[in-house]
């Protein structure tokens, strides 16, 4: 190889590398800021406590409150998602005409094309109030509005990534079952579905890391109030939203509240890590078995 | 009714379903569109787009916040673009198969998945507080930099995998090196999908929030900023902070920001998707 | 296009009949894909200026035998290879030999015709660029040159600029080898180059190798027996792995010294 090829390539590795770097930076920053937080608070308190209020003078540091208003948004909207994109996928793939599944599949991802900030001011000038005509006792910061309309937001990420998993099935699967007097719904649901089932599983574990990660729906629809609960009326505080209230003050560096942000922030990390893990290797296993 | 007869009204019905959840999210977007240019469109005028932030929702205007996004916009595609792409192709072509090669595969899967938040609190940490960078454009730039560069590496990786081996193996079998064959056939084979990725992932850059916020970009800047160096707002940041306002005139405000900001994440959007169909015409091997 | 010196050329005349000189040598040659052997101890000389036919059923590691003289085998995983190549009398797996510089005298046609997606000039200039010659009349001489050997020039000289997808099949193969051309190897591997094109494209690119024996050395994987039988001087029988016979083409043909290969070329089996 010439030497100014190895230079190149060279260069190329460490563009790779940075994703590494990246990594690596991220847990050691979120760890080190972390075990600096659980210096001064126990971490029994931090996974039992009911209350979370580091910004009060009676300080508490319960981070169930947060976890409780992250699973309950996501939950909301993965009700939202999951049957409304699964549907969109059966159909597009085994309904539609070609011509309309080529149009609406791309026009479906402007959905999640939209700044997320968008879909709060959405969600907090339009869906709540529509909500309140119907539910008069709603709060005006709700997890219910965030909810929806966060999962409106990921409807594309459960319709794409199905329907691609759909169309990689074996056409001869389709063709058996329409063979044998199957309609396309039970050839959809008896046949393609559970084929096409770890690429929708996939799919729909990548839609609730999104939704448990999002940050601006919840911060401008959803409240700043942590409160260990799971009723979808009230308002609520996500971990993300959390973050971001505590990022839009100001706030000493070095600070207990301010590795308050590291301990949330790790708490997510967990919870999307683990996700993102067990759709890789369902991913992974699902490739091997086909390839 | 028969069994047959029943099955086929289920799936008469199942039909109808499914076009009544395709239109449900457009609809919903259509309406999204419609409220906010409803709301919105009547205060765009030229005073809206040159005036700096004020306290009076009748005098704001979004020049700061838009200037603060095309810094954005240019300092991010100068750093990511590069690194993505050289990275994509270093997966692709050099690192296959190797131990590191699937470490770094495994490493961006989970990457691509970590939320825009988590970078937020990294560029905190590196880039504010190490590098002491402060709430500089420069930081905000490195910060979206390593949130989109698991996008553009896999956009790249994938269209460097849809150019046939046989071109590849053409250009080697002639003597070139195989740097020459990546940079005289491959890439310029695969420039529309690369092209495609590194945009759409630039136009959600200039959609995030929340990471900036992280690392200290300001709801008000008085002034435009000139150079890397300085503080910044943008423009999802402005409307998040117009929002969070009681008063109507924000909420206006917010919504003609808004139609400002779409309509610049769907022209990216547009030219993405017209890059990819030319290249998806122009290439049929 | 040769590149003998007159001397040579006159001294070949003078040795007539000359024996020909040997250009590739392989030398007990095993190749193994991780644990399975593809090639059993091959030993085989190709003559200069002639055309030599590799044969054989599908995995017989023809076409592997074939990729082992310009390296292309470089970049398939668990490719290990043992014994000597020699062309030219170098070693060619010698750890300090440029393979950029071996595919250069050891050009290579392929089996489906791989045009670049640029025009039909750049499609035959690529390998005079990438060496870095800036000479454009040079190029363009060339170029023009390479596709009058193959009897493309008159199709298509006034549209040199047009993509070279655009071309047939037989039109895009021949620009292959015309691209082969314009870098002047010595060496043509040709890998079933017929195998995916029409008859009559098929009859003009034969045609074409008996011109080109002149002053290329050919040598070809095919699967069509009549084809080696009519264009090949010599003929390499391959079967799972091991070289069965090796000789004069027409003594192959007729006077197979080998039971498999008897049985091969008369249609038993393969």
């Amino acid at each position: 190889m010439k030497f100014s090829e190895k230079i190149i390539v060279t260069l190329l590795k460490f563009a790779a590398s940075i994703t590494i770097l990246t990594t690596i930076g991220i847990i050691m920053v979120l760890l080190f800021e972390t075990i600096a937080f659980f210096k001064e608070v126990s971490f029994i308190e931090f996974i039992t406590d009911k209350e979370w209020t580091p910004l009060f003078a009676q300080k508490h540091f319960g981070i169930l409150p947060l976890v409780s208003g992250t699973l309950l948004t996501t939950t909301i909207a993965i009700l939202v998602a999951l049957p409304v994109g699964l549907t969109i996928a059966v159909y597009l793939n085994m309904y539609a005409p070609k011509g309309f599944r080529k149009t609406f599949k791309p026009l479906l991802e402007v959905l999640a094309a939209v700044p997320t900030v968008v879909y709060g001011f959405f969600a907090l000038t339009v869906v709540t109030p529509f909500l309140q005509s119907i539910y008069p006792d709603l709060a005006g910061f709700n997890a219910l509005s965030a909810g929806i309309v966060m999962g409106i937001m990921i409807i594309p990420f459960v319709s794409s990534l199905s329907e691609d998993a759909l169309y990689a099935v074996p056409k001869r699967l389709k063709e058996a079952s329409f063979g044998m007097g199957s309609t396309r719904f039970q050839t959809s649901f008896k046949v393609m579905v559970p084929a096409a089932s770890s690429g929708i599983v996939v799919s729909i574990i990548l839609a609730i890391s999104r939704a448990i990660g999002e940050t601006m729906i919840v911060a401008i629809a959803a409240g700043q109030q942590p409160r260990f609960s799971f009723d979808p009326t009230v308002p609520i505080e996500t971990i993300t939203a959390y973050i971001v209230q505590v990022s839009m003050g100001d706030v000493p560096h070095g600070s207990l509240e301010y590795r308050t942000i590291f301990a949330a922030g790790i708490t997510l990390f967990v919870f999307t890590f683990l996700l993102n893990s067990i759709s890789f290797w369902i991913k992974k296993k699902y490739q091997e078995k086909y390839d | 009714m028969t069994n047959a007869q029943k099955n086929r009204l289920i799936d008469k019905g199942f039909q109808v379903f499914g076009i009544v959840c395709t239109f449900f999210g457009l609809v919903i977007l259509a309406i999204l569109i419609y409220n906010i240019l409803e709301e919105g469109l009547t205060r765009i005028d030229w005073d809206f787009m040159k005036d700096l932030p004020s306290r009076r929702p009748q005098k704001a205007g979004i020049y700061t916040a838009v200037m603060g996004t095309v810094w954005i916009l240019v300092m991010t595609t100068l750093i990511a673009f590069p690194l993505g792409v050289g990275a994509g192709i270093y997966l692709e072509e050099y690192g296959k198969k190797t131990k590191l090669a699937s470490l770094l595969e495994i490493n961006i899967a989970n990457l691509a998945g970590v939320p825009s938040i988590i970078y937020g609190l990294l560029g905190l940490e590196i880039f504010v507080r190490i590098f002491k960078l402060g709430g500089s454009l420069l930081a905000g730039s490195l910060t979206l930099s390593l949130l989109i560069l698991p996008i553009i590496i896999v956009a790249t990786r994938e269209s460097l995998k849809a150019v046939p081996s046989s071109i590849k193996d053409a250009s080697m079998a002639l003597g070139a090196s195989k740097w020459q064959t990546i940079w005289n056939q491959t890439l310029p084979a695969s420039i529309g999908g690369v092209l495609t990725g590194v945009i759409l992932a630039i136009s959600r850059a200039i959609g995030e929030t929340a990471p900036l916020i992280v690392v200290g970009a300001l709801a008000y800047v008085p002034f435009a900023p000139s150079s890397p160096m300085d503080e910044f707002t943008v423009m999802p940041i402005q409307i998040f902070n117009w929002v969070s306002r009681p008063q109507h005139g924000f909420a206006v405000n917010a919504a003609a920001a808004i139609i400002v900001l779409l309509l610049i994440t769907f022209i990216m959007n547009g030219i993405a998707v017209y890059f990819r169909n030319k290249w998806q015409k122009k290439v049929k091997w | 296009m040769t590149t003998k010196k007159p001397i040579d050329a006159l001294v070949e005349t003078l040795q007539e009949p000359k024996k020909k000189k040997t250009i590739i040598e392989a030398r007990n040659v095993d190749v193994f894909y991780g644990a399975f052997q593809a090639l059993n101890n091959i030993n085989l000389e190709v003559e200069e200026n002639s055309v030599t036919a590799f044969i054989g059923p599908s995995g017989c590691g023809k076409s592997t035998f074939l990729r082992c003289f310009n390296r292309m085998n470089d970049y398939i995983d668990e490719f290990s290879i043992k014994g000597e190549i020699l062309i030219d009398n170098k070693k060619i797996y010698w750890k300090n030999v440029a393979v950029e510089e071996l595919r250069k005298e050891v050009g290579m046609v392929f089996q489906k015709p791989n045009p670049f997606p640029k025009s039909i000039f750049d499609n035959v200039a690529y390998g005079l660029k990438i060496q870095g010659i800036k000479d454009k009349t040079f190029i363009e001489e060339r170029v023009v040159k390479s596709l009058k050997d193959v009897a493309l020039w008159d199709e298509v000289k006034d549209e040199m600029k047009k993509s070279a997808i655009a071309l047939s099949g037989g039109q895009q193969q021949r620009l292959c080898i015309a691209r082969t051309l314009a870098v002047e190897p010595k060496i043509i591997l040709m890998d079933e180059p017929t195998s995916a094109l029409d008859p009559i494209s098929t009859g003009k690119i034969e045609e074409l190798m008996f011109e080109l024996k002149q002053d290329y050395t050919i040598v070809i994987v095919t699967h069509n027996m009549q084809q080696a039988g009519r264009i090949s001087d010599k003929t390499a029988f391959f079967y799972m792995g091991d070289l069965i016979e090796f000789g004069e083409t027409k003594q192959i043909f007729t006077t197979p010294q080998k039971e498999r290969t008897q049985n091969y070329i008369t249609g038993r089996f393969g």
